[in-house]
């Protein structure tokens, strides 16, 4: 042990550098942390007095069909938004690094846009394109001879529109870490590559992917995140009514068992469950795609 | 490679038409009236009311008052950021602690709360501080960021060993290191850092909500709600307040983005 | 390396404790939660912190209760409406106050009911004085059951009416004046046998079957659970309206719009031309199907009057001056001052006496011409005020849902039911 501490002291200075972050953290999460494990064991309509209920929230929420249609939905629109978003962004940011492209600074903020713009005009917008009877999408369809869709009124028709908005706000957002992560890549790489006679393609798997790799991971470890914690865009898009069919993710239910129905208490239990998921999964990212890390 | 050329300009500009649509979209409805809109198939050309809708806002919210509130805090959130988590990042990185991987793992976890249920807890605290009110409620508790953290972690999982030994040898101390050898290479992921930051803080909404009790106090996102009543109103009206809150990060994105292609210097590096 | 981790692990961990372990024993210090800018004591004023949202009050009249009362300094803040105010006001409610001395609170003030200890009875400053000037169904709205304990004064009502297309209507060769449509439309069943001579002669629609069952149970005196709280949801006056909405949309006469957007379209192209909404609709109609100007009417609706909406005003215990709170309330909603309200924004007044002075007519072009108040008015004082309950959301939701799915899905209406039903009763055990 005197080892350890002697190796401790050695490294106080690093303990300084990180200390911000763990210090912040016990002032204002450690507390609201345990607050809300010994709320999941309770029942609190949010002013009133707390009850003890054991283990019941749990109880009910691994009986109720309605939790694990959420989590169903969840994973669905996750899938459908982030493994083709991921990809295609990767594709674009390599693009937009290519020496042959010109207007770069304009590309880049024409990708970001989706990001910044407000989601009240994306919701209009979205809204426009895929309604049943009058949307831009089914007009179009119509018009060369195809039958309509019923987007929000299937679970697939629904997933597909709150899966194309979380891509379409997301693409460019993920183009840009990449495009700042390519910057890591010694340009003396591509140019040998390009003596060797290799194609795009071929620079792009064997120079680029590989080069990526940590910065890969932590895409896909923020998209997972982000997507166990999908919210903004069903509600949204619904507008004051409940989630469309298929689309109640796992945070909206738990939002609205607490914060509209005063069932504090339950929502923490499930966001105790859904931490665990979202833990577990990122685990498994990260020993996928963290192999020749450190 | 002409015919490459023009291809991927092709490409390039059949998403940039996706992408740009509905802020083209945002543009076309603040300058026209509410009816405009709401009709089907809806008017994609510009009308004639900007300065209508404009003048509108201006009349209704204290804009460049809670403009000056979010720029002064997403200034101060970003710069602190940008060092705290910068700092905490490469020390991740790059050395090795007793304890170290723990903390990197707990840190790790905090990101997979979801953050909704922790909102009462948060403002009994930041009300035991009396901080309510206070943009210190606003600026402070997100000084360092696991996200932050993570990003600058795994980019500077690149940067040469053989160059921090070097300046080691040179007699730098540990923040010399970080200092005068990382910061430089960094300069792309700071960049990227910076803009999220930026936009998180410029698009923050239910803390600030809960924990500013004074309008003339209130972010430019707080102050756009005070446009919208409870049933119908002046939609251009808030598209125009919308949109007006947007410009000043497009006009960030353009300063830093810079940035993305900065030169880095060769060998620093792993290949 | 192993063991060096689990120490970290558990430093953290006692670190943790240590931590939370403070913030619980901190005591609450909820007796005095004022912040200590209301303390200052420079000059005689006192500090009045009022919440209210864009559309509750008109600024005029908060101009006015300043000028009115020279000695209180009224801090009006203007928040965000809606879900958002209520997150603001419960949090910090839950948080132990530290908030406001007076809050404007919208038709969720039957759930603030239950905690009423946190609002002054405003009984104990002379509530009882003014009752008489409003409407009873509204007032008890903000009154215990047994009417001891009042948490709030009345703003406004949003009774709600039949809008529909005069010109369709005509067409069709149906009740097309408001005064054919009070005489001869009177039923549910009398609305829905329109709707399908409507449907059949114009080929127009009424809105989803959900509004129809939302807009039903609404004039119904009864909701969803019985003043012993008791779930009363799966009883024959839900199910008639479930029926009866199940009926028309067999019948082809809703239009199933999936969003506002898509709503806005059809009542522009002249797919839907009825339907019930409250009165603060009318701003909805009007920005939403510009091309029908002048086309469209209200009348008393089918089937009975229900209230969709309207604000209250009541004060925090946490205030310091309960008195002083009260006059000012009872000065923002006093009926001029309501009057002012109704001519700016259209929140329909909740005191009778002003319905016929002349300042009230509201004659609008796009309703061509029509004097929509006196259609207000009359409706506002037959609405039928039901037992609220802190689960109706929960249960309206439900229903809400399994409704939709029988028309988005194709499902089995009477199937929908049971397992909609079952779905509550397991929501509601828990």
């Amino acid at each position: 042990m005197g080892g350890l501490f002697k190796e401790i002291y050695k490294s106080r200075a690093l303990y300084l550098f990180i200390s911000p972050f763990y210090i912040l953290f016990l002032v204002f999460s450690v507390f609201p942390i345990f607050f809300s494990m010994y709320l999941s064991v309770h029942k609190w309509d949010g002013i009133g007095e707390m009850t003890s209920v054991g283990l019941n929230n749990f109880m009910y929420m691994f009986k109720d069909p309605v939790f694990w249609q959420a989590l169903v939905n969840n994973v669905a629109i996750w899938l459908l938004a982030n493994a083709p978003m991921l990809v295609c962004a990767l594709v674009i940011a390599f693009i937009i690094n290519l020496s042959i492209v010109r207007f770069k600074g304009f590309f880049r903020i024409a990708f970001f846009l989706p990001n910044i713009t407000a989601m009240v005009a994306v919701v209009i917008i979205f809204q426009s394109m895929f309604g049943n009877e009058y949307g831009l999408v089914n007009y179009v369809l119509e018009s060369i001879g195809l039958d309509r869709i019923a987007w929000l009124n299937t679970s697939t028709g629904s997933r597909v529109v709150i899966a194309a908005m979380i891509a379409w706000r997301y693409l460019g957002y993920n183009a840009i870490i990449y495009l700042s992560g390519l910057q890591r890549i010694p340009k003396d790489l591509y140019e040998a590559a390009e003596l060797d006679g290799a194609t795009l393609a071929q620079t792009f798997a064997k120079i680029t992917i590989p080069m990526l790799r940590p910065i890969i991971l932590f895409t896909v470890m923020m998209s997972t995140i982000g997507g166990f914690q999908i919210f903004t865009e069903p509600q949204v898009l619904a507008g004051n009514k409940m989630p469309y069919p298929g689309t109640e993710t796992i945070v909206l239910y738990m939002f609205r068992e607490g914060f509209v129905y005063q069932n504090y208490g339950y929502a923490a239990a499930v966001s105790w469950v859904l931490f665990i998921i979202i833990g577990l999964i990122s685990v498994l990212n990260w020993k996928v795609f963290n192999k020749s890390d450190d | 490679m002409t015919g490459k050329k023009i291809f991927v300009h092709t490409f390039l500009l059949i998403g940039v038409i996706f992408s740009i649509f509905p802020f083209y979209w945002l543009v076309v409805m603040s300058t026209n009236e509410t009816s405009a809109i709401f009709s089907f198939p809806p008017r994609l050309t510009f009308g004639s009311y900007f300065l209508t809708n404009y003048n509108n806002v201006m009349e209704n919210i204290n804009f460049y008052r809670a403009l000056l509130n979010t720029v002064m805090i997403a200034v101060v959130s970003t710069t602190l950021q940008l060092f705290f988590n910068s700092l905490t990042g490469f020390t991740f990185s790059k050395f090795k602690f007793p304890g170290s991987k723990a903390l990197f793992y707990i840190m790790m976890a905090t990101m997979m709360i979801p953050g909704q249920m922790l909102l009462v807890p948060q403002f009994i605290i930041i009300k035991e501080l009396d901080w309510l009110g206070s943009y210190k409620a606003l600026i402070i508790p997100g000084m360092a960021t696991a996200f932050g953290i993570f990003w600058i972690r795994q980019y500077a999982l690149a940067i040469h060993d053989e160059l921090l030994e070097a300046a080691t040898i040179d007699g730098s101390s540990k923040f010399g290191l970080y200092w005068r050898v990382a910061l430089p290479i960094l300069r792309p992921a700071l960049a990227f850092l910076g803009i999220t930051t930026f936009m998180g803080v410029w698009e923050d909404y239910l803390w600030p909500l809960i924990v500013l009790t004074d309008t003339s106090k209130f972010t430019l996102m707080l102050t756009l709600q005070q446009l919208k009543s409870v049933h119908t109103g002046d939609y251009a009206m808030v598209m125009t307040g919308t949109l007006l809150a947007t410009l000043p990060l497009i006009l960030f994105f353009l300063v830093v983005s810079r940035q993305f292609i900065a030169g880095i210097m060769d060998g620093a590096v792993k290949s | 390396m192993k063991l060096k981790n689990m120490s970290s692990i558990l430093l953290a961990l006692c670190l943790a404790l240590v931590v939370s372990a403070c913030g619980q024993n901190d005591p609450a210090p909820s007796s005095n939660p004022s912040s200590p800018a209301n303390e200052s004591g420079s000059n005689d004023k006192i500090t009045l912190k009022m919440w209210y949202w864009n559309g509750a009050i008109s600024d005029s009249t908060i101009e006015a209760a300043k000028t009115k009362f020279p000695n209180i300094d009224l801090q009006a803040e203007k928040l965000p409406s809606g879900g958002d105010f209520l997150t603001k006001l419960t949090t910090t409610l839950s948080g132990g106050g530290g908030g406001p001395d007076i809050v404007t609170m919208d038709s969720w003030i039957s759930t603030m009911l239950t905690y009423n200890d946190k609002f002054v009875n405003m009984y104990d400053y002379g509530a009882r004085d003014i009752q008489s000037q409003y409407l009873d169904w509204k007032w008890k709205i903000g009154a215990t059951e047994d009417d001891s304990y009042l948490i709030g004064l009345p703003i406004d009502v949003a009774p709600v009416v039949l809008y529909y297309r005069a010109d369709l209507f005509k067409e069709a060769g149906v009740a097309s004046t408001p005064e054919e449509i009070k005489a001869q439309v009177k039923t549910i069943d009398d609305y829905l046998a329109l709707l399908k001579q409507v449907k059949e002669k114009t080929g127009s629609q009424s809105g989803t079957l959900v509004d129809l069952f939302r807009s039903i149970m609404g004039q119904s005196s009864e909701n969803y659970f019985d003043l012993e709280g008791n779930y009363i949801g799966d009883k024959e006056h839900v199910k008639a309206a479930w029926d009866a909405s199940v009926k028309a949309y067999q019948e082809g006469v809703t239009f199933p719009y999936t969003s506002d957007s898509e709503k806005n379209a059809a009542m522009n192209n002249g797919k839907i031309s009825s339907f019930t909404g409250a009165s603060w609709a009318v701003g909805d109609v009007i920005s939403g199907a510009p091309d029908t100007s002048g086309k469209w009417n209200i009348a008393y609706p089918p089937g009975g009057v229900g209230n969709q909406g309207g604000s209250a005003m009541g004060i925090l215990k946490s205030t310091k001056y309960p008195k002083e709170a009260f006059e000012v309330v009872k000065f923002l909603v006093s009926p001029e001052n309501l009057l002012a309200g109704y001519k700016e924004f259209g929140n329909y007044p909740s005191t009778p006496e002003i319905y016929d002075k002349p300042e009230m007519v509201n004659e609008s072009e796009f309703f061509g011409g029509q004097n929509l108040s006196s259609v207000f008015g009359e409706a506002a004082k037959d609405v039928q005020n039901a037992h609220k309950d802190s689960r109706d959301e929960l249960v309206i939701n439900a229903l809400s849902a399994a409704l939709g799915s029988v028309d988005a899905q194709k499902k089995d209406p009477e199937q929908t039911w049971i397992e909609a039903q079952k779905q509550i009763k397991r929501q509601l055990e828990r």
